[in-house]
């Protein structure tokens, strides 16, 4: 058991809880696809001492 | 060298999980170890050079050093701190992570110093800091809890699906919650915040960087700890729902706590011990969380307003017994507070 299935395991029906769980995961990725984007600044705890 | 990004982290931390499963499990660290080193070379020579030099001379520095542990303690701080001081007086040099294994590398010369751990073998020491995962954004994880979770470690298909569900969340967090999400919203809070007086736009933005910072680190906590897992290791936390704590004093309990706990066995006790005085320790602690972030006035400065609110925290605590704010009150106020720190600081004239 995952943290993602143990959620949907408290709300949904057993057979509910994998697909679930492989469309979250396909969600996700989608999300990462199209919405990702590096931060533009520097992060103060990311430590890379880069010259921008 | 090669201009390093913080998605070069990722990748090159990856190659890291089939490695650990693929070599025979008693050389699988030391793969993992050459791997970092390799990357760390590529990228960034002089951190992987500093970095060599402190993972071999420690643990040999350490034994050589039985008989004058005092001694050897204080010349070991002064070149680890020595060496974190001319690494950002020359950024140019690309540095990776030093904030992080310094602090790694100081925790296990304490221990020894105090007694509570054995000098490491230097093949156990190159393990501990050579592990690319944690090298640029932490977790500052102990050297005792990493050795017992490599003795531990066993393919166990949960354990690796949770650690892949913490990547991703950690990938959304960091790329698309921070990344995209908030940059716009900062950028157009910008406009909007514009027409406000200085005070009340700094604290706006301040308020918007804090969230912004929260989603990109401990996105980058989720990364980390979710490519651990995913070789078997179950490394220490980062966070624990900082924005549910009810005061600020219990904030600092839950926010980047392997620093926050760092400072508390390393600073905040010995110096209590010295002085008996528990806002001296405070300060002394929070102005090594400061300096930390960066070696300027700001961050002195902002120790002391971030010292200030846990002593009235205190204070209040202490006056109002069986008081509680609502949950979602504390953390307005606990981010009012924090956030507050840059329009407080730059009427002082400092900026960050």
């Amino acid at each position: 058991m995952t943290p993602l299935s143990r959620f949907y395991a408290r709300w949904l029906p057993d057979w509910l809880v994998w697909p679930m769980v492989t469309l979250t995961y396909a969600f996700g990725l989608l999300l990462l696809f199209f919405g990702a984007q590096a931060p533009d600044e520097n992060i103060i705890y990311i430590d890379l001492q880069v010259e921008h | 060298m090669i201009p390093f990004e913080y998605s070069w982290v990722i990748l090159t931390a990856l190659v890291t999980v089939p490695m650990s499963w693929a070599v025979p499990q008693a050389y699988a660290f030391d793969a993992v170890a050459a791997w970092t080193a390799a990357v760390l070379a590529l990228f960034s020579p002089p951190t992987a050079l500093w970095l060599a030099v402190i993972a071999t001379g420690l643990p040999l520095a350490l034994r050589a050093g039985e008989s004058r542990r005092g001694l050897i303690t204080g010349l070991i701080c002064a070149s680890l701190l020595g060496g974190l001081i001319l690494s950002r007086a020359i950024p140019t040099w690309a540095w990776i992570g030093g904030a992080f294994f310094t602090l790694r590398a100081l925790h296990v010369t304490l221990e020894w110093w105090m007694e509570r751990m054995k000098a490491p073998s230097v093949r156990d020491s190159l393990h501990y800091l050579f592990y690319l995962p944690v090298v640029a954004a932490g977790p500052i994880n102990r050297f005792p809890h990493f050795q017992h979770q490599l003795r531990r470690r066993r393919w166990d298909w949960a354990q690796i699906c949770t650690g892949m569900e913490r990547l991703l969340l950690g990938l959304i967090w960091f790329f698309v919650l921070s990344g995209f999400v908030m940059a716009r919203v900062t950028s157009r809070a910008e406009t909007e915040l514009a027409a406000l007086p200085e005070f009340l736009r700094l604290w706006g933005l301040s308020v918007l960087s804090w969230i912004d910072l929260f989603l990109a680190f401990a996105g980058s906590a989720h990364i980390a700890l979710g490519i651990a897992l995913m070789s078997g290791l179950q490394l220490e936390e980062n966070f624990d729902r900082p924005w549910a704590a009810r005061n600020l004093l219990e904030f600092w309990t839950r926010w980047h706590m392997t620093l926050t706990q760092w400072v508390r066995d390393y600073v905040f006790q010995p110096v209590m011990v010295l002085t008996r005085k528990p806002a001296i320790s405070l300060i002394a602690a929070m102005l090594a969380v400061g300096l930390w972030h960066a070696f300027s006035i700001y961050y002195v400065l902002w120790a002391f307003w971030q010292s200030l609110g846990i002593i009235l925290t205190r204070l209040a605590v202490g006056g109002v017994e069986h008081f509680e704010l609502p949950r979602f009150l504390s953390a307005l106020w606990i981010l009012g507070w924090l956030s507050a720190a840059r329009p407080v600081i730059d009427l002082l004239g400092v900026s960050p």
